[in-house]
């Protein structure tokens, strides 16, 4: 059931960060869609959006490094006791 | 006997072989491995006929690998070439027909680029060899005798120099072009340790000092970094590259190695001081932080030196063809407001900062002129192109040797420090990167759904120095949205050289002589950011 998520996010970077994504497998890092300018805002999206709670000092890069992936980290993040997040899936 | 670059690592080498050179995540790597490896590949690229002043080109990512190699290569008297591998195999492919190596250098992550190009590098007179850093070697092309590490761990050391002139090129770093080719420019192992030499004296870098290695290794700040470390046997933290993406965690990694020096271009401290990732106190190892590249905006210089009382802070100015940097500036004391100009202060030991007029006439104090460098690390000129080197390489008013000059406009103030005031031509500087707009409009040419198209660089705020912004008008009829055109360009410039802003014309703006006003694009653009605040692709 990602493919709700993963339109959501797409809408998303389209709206709030100006990133058109032309597919969720896309390495949004190698083609520049997301750098150092615009990661940090993306988190916050993510944060404000669907609750998801990031330490950026340590953050695992590799997980945000395309919707699918986003799409997953929120998956797996929502299982159980995150209700913004049941309420996406 | 010449004191060649690789002499630092030998002699650290030789005195405290244990001691830590290089830090990459898990790995450390001592003075004596390090120079054990290097003389390997050194032995390894002799062995196979590699003659002094021939060329490898290092496709690596960052890390210790590519280090050894670029090392390696100065030892066996060759001449690096880093490849920016994240760049497109286009790109690549320009900077390998311009520099023509005898081999290539590549770990896995550049083995994929470089198959794509073997058929489009087969006409090439001479087909470069490949040492790959893993286990396995490439099949580049069938008879060519490539090798992988179990060559270089199986051969014997190389311990004798081959060179016997420290004006010998090291290296060639290829910058961007404005005709859309990038220029490569020519630096000497003479080039290189006499800064190295003014900045570990005047940084008093010690041994066992743990400093970072922030920049590119196709950047020239880079090698200020690796053989700075080595001169003064410290221990090189390069930084990996994904840590850019956040600024937090850039802070935790001067943290958690209790850095002692920082050094990097200004965009990076910018994201710190934008998303207030320093505490008050924060990093208590550090003793000195450096930047270069581009002007550091004086809010962030204030936030840092707020919360860092302890640590020292240096501006360091200088362009790629005068070796890292040619002035420095260490801040004596908090800017009393966010305007206050911060100079780039006076020349570094051996060299020389010249403002002058158009004919060539030092200007009076106050009064904005030409800048150019004279001295120890000017460049010998651009890799193959006398005339380009002719251009702007010149000969001293004064008849005190060659003067470089670097396209920047500055005033020397009533202080007798230096002050930058900005470009003289289209060349900008985008987080550190120096980006040729007319290498973007060349790039813009190739689309052929495009009528016309300009760029044109704007500043977006404080933090982000500039924008790079794109309007574009296609042919009659085509559907091209800025997607189109963003894809088209992402094939044949790095990212950093992408527009982040577009529009789209039926007809670009023109001036009274019929050429597309870049003043009304630029109000176009400024006024576009003011309403939207953020990206518009």
């Amino acid at each position: 059931m990602q493919q709700p998520i993963v339109q959501r996010l797409r809408n998303l970077l389209h709206e709030k960060l100006g990133v058109d994504v032309p597919d969720p497998g896309t390495d949004l890092f190698a083609e520049g869609l997301i750098d150092s300018l615009v990661f940090v805002d993306l988190v916050m999206l993510l944060e404000s959006e669907f609750g998801l709670q990031v330490d950026l000092a340590s953050v695992d890069f590799e997980r945000f490094r395309t919707l699918d992936r986003i799409a997953g980290l929120l998956e797996s993040a929502g299982q159980g006791r995150d209700e913004s997040l049941a309420a996406v899936r | 006997m010449a004191r060649l670059i690789h002499h630092y690592l030998r002699r650290q080498a030789q005195r405290r072989p244990e001691a830590p050179a290089i830090a990459w995540n898990e790995e450390r790597w001592t003075f004596g491995r390090l120079d054990d490896v290097t003389d390997r590949i050194a032995r390894l690229l002799c062995d196979s006929g590699l003659q002094c002043g021939d060329r490898v080109a290092i496709a690596a990512a960052k890390g210790p690998w590519a280090i050894a190699a670029m090392i390696g290569t100065l030892k066996a008297g060759g001449v690096y070439v880093p490849i920016d591998i994240a760049s497109p195999a286009a790109r690549v492919e320009r900077v390998l027909r311009s520099c023509e190596p005898t081999w290539i250098v590549a770990d896995a992550a550049a083995v994929p680029m470089l198959e794509s190009l073997q058929d489009s590098l087969a006409d090439m007179a001479v087909t470069p060899r490949v040492l790959t850093l893993s286990d396995a070697p490439l099949t580049w092309s069938a008879g060519s005798a490539d090798a992988a590490l179990d060559a270089v761990f199986a051969g014997e050391r190389l311990t004798q120099d081959r060179l016997t002139d420290d004006t010998a090129p090291a290296h060639i770093l290829f910058t961007s072009g404005s005709t859309g080719v990038p220029k490569g420019v020519v630096i000497t192992h003479r080039n290189v340790m006499a800064f190295v030499d003014w900045a570990v004296e005047y940084f008093a870098v010690r041994p066992g000092d743990r400093v970072s290695g922030h920049a590119p290794l196709h950047f020239d700040l880079s090698t200020f970094d690796i053989y700075g470390a080595l001169a003064a046997g410290a221990e090189l933290y390069p930084v990996p590259p994904q840590l850019n993406l956040a600024p937090q965690a850039l802070a935790a990694f001067i943290r958690r190695n209790e850095l002692n020096q920082w050094f990097s271009v200004p965009s990076v401290l910018n994201l710190m001081a934008k998303y207030d990732v320093v505490q008050f106190g924060d990093f208590p190892a550090l003793k000195r932080l450096m930047w270069c590249g581009e002007v550091l905006p004086t809010p962030t210089l204030r936030y840092l030196m707020e919360r860092l009382p302890l640590v020292e802070f240096t501006n360091l100015y200088g362009p790629t063809e005068a070796t890292i940097a040619s002035s420095y500036y260490t801040v004596a004391e908090m800017p009393q407001s966010d305007t206050q100009e911060i100079p780039i202060g006076t020349a570094c030991a051996g060299e020389r900062l010249l403002v002058l007029d158009e004919r060539l006439q030092p200007v009076p104090p106050e009064t904005i002129g030409d800048l150019y460098i004279g001295g120890v690390g000017l460049s010998p000129g651009y890799w193959r192109d006398p005339e380009k080197t002719a251009a702007v390489f010149l000969d001293a008013p004064d008849g005190l040797g060659r003067i470089y000059k670097t396209g920047d406009l500055a005033r020397v103030g009533c202080d007798g420090l230096i002050y930058f005031i900005g470009r003289a031509d289209t060349q900008i500087k985008s987080r550190g990167y120096r980006i040729e707009l007319g290498e973007i409009e060349a790039a813009l040419s190739t689309v052929p759904q495009l009528k016309e198209a300009a760029v044109v660089a704007i500043d977006s705020d404080d933090f982000d120095g500039k924008a790079i912004c794109c309007a574009f008008a296609p042919v009659g009829g085509e559907a091209v949205d800025a997607n189109h055109v963003r894809s088209a360009l992402r094939k044949l410039l790095p990212t950093y050289m992408l527009p982040v802003r577009w529009a789209r014309f039926e007809t670009l703006p023109k001036n009274a002589n019929g050429k597309i006003d870049r003043r009304a694009l630029r109000e176009y653009f400024a006024a576009g950011c003011e309403r939207a605040a953020q990206r518009t692709v």
